[in-house]
């Protein structure tokens, strides 16, 4: 018997190797710097970890939102402990500092911030798998179908904000370790849903700059053909 | 021993807990249901018949807009195509598909998917396809999560579905995919090979009785091989069986496939899968059967209105219809009784013909010297050896004249001088989409598949000597809603005084009411003579899928 648990170990343990080496070697990126691939095929503009060397935007021909309205969704357990809880407040309204270089680039471009909309708290236990994109989706359209979150307008942008401890993947990345936040879109029933998503970081200045920053390049570029 | 049992149990418990749940299937979410064949619409497409097409013809049309969520676009996503190309890469997606790129002898490329069958809902006709497609494609391939070349030359057979754009590698301009892919042939025109078809596609049988398809084989490039067929899917109660069993070599041959439901079997629709297997190779085809109830010949008998006032001197109308049930095959007479002096009773037409469904207008025309009052009319239908009966209430009023005082009764004025109607904008309408009852406009309220409110609105007096006030409009409902139990989107009839406080709700009709046509209604507004009263229409929609309420000719009749 101890032969049969060895034999399991051995087995279990080279395919979660081989696995896990397959996946990390097998990450496709588009050619453009800062892009991904979701999970369903199509391009996603991505925040990188290290957001604080950032080149000018250029014009691909795509269309921008004329105003953007930010509804967070503070998403996964973790949230519903009160000093983390606390950290919500700070993150509300993204585009509250002016002196943001993201913000002032909204701005440049006409593009309004308006009022954010009320927070939804959904503290649903995610920490035991992994939350891609398909994920983040899905649940965009259960909150919607059961109209726990607002049906979108135009200018609407969910920013759903993961708890620590639920990890944010996207086509095989990192959440944190290749990628700060990312932002994209998808058709339901209630029409074109844009959103961003923001995995944990311990330190708040950074977690909201992130958020700015992939909120910001919701409203430029929305469809993965504006200003990036 | 048992301890050493137990303890590698508990690690293997705790070696599956740790193991990355993205390495199990994770299915997509937009389109799901068009993409893997769930949505609405899924019963449009023939999976018994295919149309040969090219990379640039499916290029060709512009994409819809919008593309809806649940539905299919005709006949880009209802028709199941037939594709040659070359396969150039593919990959495994995280949603499970296996995402492939064709290319086209002028480099033209686009996508076609297979998703993975524990992604497909059990109901869908597509899942022996997909199955199919999944197995002959990984006969061949092993698709990981990095794109692979392969370059070979392919027959794809699958069903088009417009994606959105998303910067997806080899997308066409217009999103079109063929999504789901049901068939793989690698080097086609070489291998030796058959096709399988069934007519009638699909099928209905009635419990205790039997139906019949023939189901064809065809072979090619010398396929020479006996043809095994089977079936698979039957609900309880239903047995099928092949004569022959099956196709003798080289192929090519037909059988009759027998359904026989016995008088318990399961009612309802199923997907019945037929395989055919021979020289190695098993093509399947969908047939889908539906076991009705063995019900006795039947038929409902209506009237709408069930009440109205006629002026002596003039007349008025109720529609009656009919509705046959079973195996019901006759036509139905119609006739009235109760009548009163004076008053006479016409159908047009006098009988519904076989088989017994439709409606014939009934018109009572009473004489000038018809006396006042309330009669009770017995509707009379028989046909078939059944008979039904219905009532209709019938007011003779006397002593006067009647006019219709509504202004633009049927909204002739147009859309830019739309009074004495107060309307919410885009209300007014004369297109196609909606057309109107008659004349060539009508009041079209919602229809956005929005959170959306439309008001029509007209201030009238009805006067104090008035003998009779009858409003009547003709309305159509239609929707994309499906629910047969809940009202999500609903017009209310309301009668308001001049400041707008509601004095009544005549009704309120939904998606629930939804009809072919128009129908007329109607209603007594006689308990409001004296006053100046509001007609209120207010259709309501919520956030999704559209209802269209519409409303024409709206008569309120006075007699005084």
């Amino acid at each position: 018997m101890k032969k049969f648990a060895l034999g399991i170990l051995l087995l279990c343990g080279s395919v979660t190797c081989v696995l896990a080496a397959q996946q990390q070697a097998s990450v496709d990126r588009p050619a453009e710097p800062n892009f991904a691939f979701d999970d369903d095929g199509g391009k996603v503009q991505i925040v990188p970890v290290d957001f604080s060397v950032a080149g000018p935007k250029t014009f691909h021909g795509g269309s921008v939102l004329a105003s953007a309205q930010q509804v967070s969704i503070f998403l996964g357990a973790g949230w519903g402990d009160a000093q983390v809880r606390g950290r919500e407040a700070s993150l509300l309204d993204v585009t509250a500092s002016a002196g943001d270089t993201q913000v002032a680039e909204l701005k440049q471009h006409s593009i309004n911030t308006l009022r954010p909309a009320p927070k939804l708290e959904d503290f649903s236990d995610l920490s035991q798998s992994k939350v891609n994109d398909l994920t983040i989706q899905q649940k965009l359209s259960d909150l919607l179908k059961s109209k726990a979150i607002p049906v979108p307008a135009a200018g609407t942008v969910f920013v759903i904000f993961l708890a620590p401890g639920t990890q944010s993947t996207l086509g095989g990345l990192q959440g944190g370790v290749d990628y700060a936040a990312y932002h994209n879109f998808v058709n339901l029933e209630a029409g074109e849903i844009h959103y961003v998503v923001v995995p944990f970081h311990e330190n708040a200045a950074t977690h909201s700059a992130a958020a700015t920053r992939a909120f910001a390049e919701t409203a430029l570029n929305p469809n993965g053909q504006g200003w990036f | 021993m048992m301890q050493h049992l137990r303890r590698s149990r508990l690690f293997l418990a705790v070696l599956l807990l740790v193991v990355p749940t993205s390495l199990f299937a994770q299915c997509g979410v937009e389109r799901w249901s068009v993409k893997t064949g769930t949505d609405a619409d899924v019963g449009l497409v023939n999976l018994n018949s295919s149309t040969n097409t090219t990379i640039a013809a499916l290029r060709a049309p512009a994409a819809p807009n919008p593309i809806p969520a649940n539905n299919r676009v005709s006949p880009w996503e209802t028709t199941q195509w037939v594709l040659n190309a070359t396969l150039t890469l593919y990959k495994l997606e995280s949603d499970s598909d296996y995402h492939l790129v064709l290319q086209d002898a002028n480099g033209l490329t686009m996508i076609v998917e297979i998703p993975s069958p524990s992604c497909v809902g059990a109901g869908s006709p597509f899942l022996p396809g997909i199955t199919n497609a999944r197995n002959e494609f990984n006969a061949r391939f092993t698709a990981t999560t990095s794109f692979q070349t392969a370059n070979i030359p392919v027959q794809i057979k699958g069903v088009g579905m417009f994606d959105f754009l998303h910067g997806q590698t080899g997308v066409a301009p217009n999103g079109i995919e063929l999504h789901p892919v049901l068939d793989v042939i690698f080097n086609p025109g070489t291998s030796p090979d058959f096709a399988l078809s069934a007519s009638p596609a699909s099928l209905s049988v009635t419990q205790g009785s039997s139906a019949t398809s023939t189901v064809s084989t065809s072979v090619s490039n010398g396929f020479n091989s006996s043809v095994a067929l089977s079936i698979s899917g039957l609900p309880s109660g239903v047995t099928a069986s092949f004569s022959p069993a099956s196709i003798a070599a080289p192929g090519s041959g037909s059988s009759t496939l027998t359904f026989t439901a016995s008088s318990t079997a399961t009612t309802g629709t199923f997907n019945t899968t037929v395989s055919a297997t021979g020289g190695g190779i098993t093509h399947t085809t969908v047939i889908p059967v539906t076991v009705n109830a063995a019900t006795a010949p039947n038929f409902t008998l209506s009237a709408s209105p069930t009440s109205l006032s006629v002026a002596a001197g003039s007349s008025g109308t109720s529609t009656i219809s009919t509705t046959v049930s079973g195996v019901f095959n006759s036509a139905v007479s119609l006739s009235a009784s109760g009548l009163p002096s004076g008053v006479t009773a016409a159908f047009n037409p006098t009988s519904i013909a076989a088989p017994g469904s439709g409606s014939s207008t009934l018109t009572f025309t009473a004489a000038s010297t018809a006396a006042a009052g309330t009669s009770t009319i017995t509707i009379n239908a028989s046909g078939g050896g059944v008979s039904h009966s219905t009532t209709v209430s019938l007011t003779i009023t006397t002593g006067g004249t009647t006019t219709q005082i509504l202004g633009n009764p049927g909204f002739e004025n147009g859309s830019t001088s739309p009074a004495p109607w107060t309307v919410t904008s885009g209300v007014i309408n004369n297109s196609a989409s909606e057309p109107p009852h008659s004349g060539s406009w009508d009041a079209w309220m919602d229809g956005y598949g929005t959170t959306h409110t439309d008001t029509v609105l007209q201030q009238v007096t009805i006067p104090a000597a008035a003998t009779a006030a009858t409003l009547t409009f003709w309305l159509h409902i239609d929707t994309a809603e499906t629910s047969t139990t809940t009202a999500f989107d609903t017009l209310t009839v309301q009668v308001r005084n001049s400041s707008g406080t509601v004095l009544s709700t005549l009704a309120t009709y939904s998606n629930l009411n939804h009809n072919t046509g128009y129908s007329q209604k109607s209603f007594n507004l006689l308990s409001f003579k004296g006053q100046t009263i509001q007609i209120l229409f207010t259709g309501t929609e919520d956030f999704t899928l559209q209802t269209s309420f519409v409303v024409d000719d709206v008569n309120l009749n006075v007699t005084q």
